[in-house]
């Protein structure tokens, strides 16, 4: 058994003093008053913060590495760079590419999820497209962009359907009700995202499952007065959920506030769209196929300068949040629960309760992580 | 985790060379993670001995070597550079350009570390790091405090670790005041750790280490997390476990 001890740990919305964490069979054993037990090996968290391990629910590369580079070495790489930075389980996202490509990324990610890893470990796959609309593609290759269907998915997903958690689409794609209807009922999260449509297709989009935005306010259609887009759509819509990139440069500090302040905490995620020049230098990387400049740690689509996913890591996130002025607790929310239960892993993850994962950061008084378990092991080991 | 006592230093030495021998038949070109100071010497007496009798076969091997001091040429006596290549590599069948310490007189510091960490992941990571352990508990040189995420960095040296040094220079003005380290997470990510140390003054520190709480302010404690660490003692380091 490992006693986290001493702690200041985030539970229930708040932090509590003195307290110890038992750890055992990759589980949280019970949390307890400190020093009430003093069998087992103890791990010093005294004036450290304790929360439950972040989850990424968007994230395509990092460390020089891209999902779809199709690899297992590859994701290797990106869960344990990812895991010195909090992050203890994510959802490999794919970008758009050709049949071929995914077919391979989504072979390795199933080849990984079979074995164990030293690292963060990966939930399933986000796929992001290629069922979008071309208007609004971002980042995205305009040339593997494809209508909605059931067999387009199908035929996309394969052998490997079962390990897709994830899709986003434009709901203003032909087909886009028809394979929605699909997936919600296979228990596949839907999000909208990568869409010119207005607000009443939004709205429309909505009721037919799309109860999570990709990216809020990137790659859909702003909130004007008379015509509220999406971000209106999502902003009017009680039940549902939306993600933000805190990387400062994605969205303003004020919009993310206003965002946060309109859904409340409970309903934001907080992600990293991050790619592979992430924890590199500056210099040329791709995106999928899509050839990337990163200046400053922005990244840039080489032929249209638009914005290339991010730099950013969640425990970076987490800092950017509070240097604008949220509460440490509400961020931490935001980057642990919310992105457990949107993608309905919240029984067993994402917060610092009695049978659920032992998946655990410990940040020092600066908020950089100083240790992370994983299942209850330095890093997710356990040979 | 594995802890061997043995009755002697000379054993101690032994066992440790057996198992990093153990670990170059069984790969060929075994990425080593070395390290310097007074303990690991008789460990490198017997691979030497080991390559001269025809048991080890350095001619595959890559090394990285923990640390080095900044601003000590590489030829001064107290130079990490020049312990290992007096102790090990110009003793053995290593290939020049498979060995790797740390560069202490870099123009730029920053870029050392960072392109140090970078060659090691191209070597495809650390198989066997080696280690001693300082009297306050650092690794390499990690000194109390060292955030357990830290990569390859500049330190600076606490007190106690320049007095411990200053017996290897000619006066305690002449030790260097900082050195480039492996970090607490480039050690603890090698696949392996063979953790040695001998003598009745490291007892303290050995068992604070192997059985106290994991703790920033005893570096080598974190080592209890590793999946696949072995330890080697004489009777000495053992006497307080």
């Amino acid at each position: 058994m490992k006693i986290i001890r001493g702690g200041i740990v985030y539970q229930g919305d708040e932090w509590k003093n003195d307290i110890d964490i038992l750890l055992e069979e990759g589980k949280i054993l019970d949390i307890v008053p400190k020093g009430k037990y003093n069998e087992g090996q103890a791990i010093d968290a005294d004036g450290y913060f304790v929360c439950p391990g972040f989850i990424d629910i968007h994230i395509h590369g990092c460390a020089g590495r891209d999902v779809m580079d199709g690899s297992v070495d590859a994701l290797e790489d990106i869960a344990r760079f990812i895991a010195g930075h909090g992050t203890t389980s994510f959802l490999a996202t794919t970008a758009a590419s050709s049949r071929e490509a995914t077919r391979a990324s989504l072979k390795a990610v199933a080849a990984i999820m079979k074995k164990q890893c030293r690292g963060a470990q990966i939930l399933g796959v986000h796929l992001e497209g290629p069922f979008i609309n071309p208007e609004a593609k971002g980042a995205l290759a305009g040339q593997h962009i494809l209508p909605a269907s059931i067999n387009g998915f199908t035929d996309l997903a394969g052998e490997y359907e079962g390990i897709i958690k994830r899709v986003t689409l434009a709901p203003d794609v032909e087909g886009a009700r028809e394979l929605t209807g699909y997936l919600v009922n296979k228990g596949v999260v839907v999000s909208m995202g990568h869409t010119a449509a207005g607000y009443d297709e939004c709205i429309e989009g909505i009721e037919w499952g799309m109860r999570h935005a990709t990216h809020f306010y990137n790659a859909m259609t702003p909130l004007k007065h008379r015509e509220p887009g999406a971000v209106g759509a999502f902003m009017a819509r009680e039940d549902t959920t939306i993600e933000l990139i805190a990387d400062l440069v994605h969205v303003h500090p004020a919009a993310l506030k206003i965002a946060v302040g309109v859904k409340g905490c409970s309903r934001v995620a907080l992600i990293t769209d991050s790619m592979a020049a992430t924890g590199m230098d500056d210099g040329e990387y791709f995106l999928g196929l899509q050839e990337v400049v990163v200046n400053q740690g922005v990244a840039r689509l080489k032929d249209s300068g638009n914005l290339a996913g991010s730099t950013l890591t969640l425990d970076k996130a987490l800092r950017n949040m509070v240097s604008i002025g949220f509460q440490v607790n509400d961020v931490v929310k935001m980057l642990t629960e919310v992105p457990a239960c949107i993608t309905g892993v919240d029984d067993h993850k994402g917060r610092i309760e009695k049978g659920y994962d032992a998946d655990l950061v410990i940040l020092d008084k600066n908020l950089y992580v100083n240790m992370v378990f994983i299942k209850g092991n330095w890093y997710g080991i356990n040979i | 985790m594995e802890i061997i006592v043995c009755k002697t230093y000379q054993e101690m030495s032994q066992a440790a060379a057996d198992i990093t021998a153990r670990q170059i038949d069984r790969k060929a070109n075994t990425v080593l993670g070395l390290a310097t100071g007074s303990t690991p010497v008789g460990l490198y007496q017997n691979l030497v001995k080991m390559n001269r009798d025809g048991i080890i076969d350095f001619s595959g091997v890559t090394t990285f070597n923990l640390d080095e001091y900044v601003g000590l040429p590489k030829e001064h006596p107290c130079s990490y550079h020049r312990f290992m290549f007096d102790n090990l590599f110009d003793h053995i069948n290593i290939k020049m350009e498979n060995i790797h310490l740390p560069d202490g007189q870099a123009p730029s510091l920053e870029n050392e570390c960072k392109a140090y960490e970078q060659m090691i992941a191209k070597a495809g990571g650390i198989d066997l790091q080696l280690l001693g352990v300082g009297h306050n508990g650092h690794i390499g040189f990690n000194e109390p405090g060292t955030p357990f995420e830290s990569v390859t960095h500049v330190v600076e040296l606490t007190q106690s670790t320049i007095q411990a040094n200053s017996r290897f220079f000619n006066s305690p003005d002449e030790v260097p005041r900082r050195a480039v380290s492996m970090g607490i997470k480039t050690i603890m990510h090698a696949r392996k750790i063979l953790f040695i140390a001998s003598g009745k003054e490291k007892a303290g520190i050995i068992s604070k280490a192997l059985k106290g709480p994991v703790t920033t302010e005893v570096p080598s404690s974190v080592l209890q997390l590793h999946p696949d660490i072995t330890v080697v003692l004489d009777e000495d380091a053992a006497s307080c476990l």
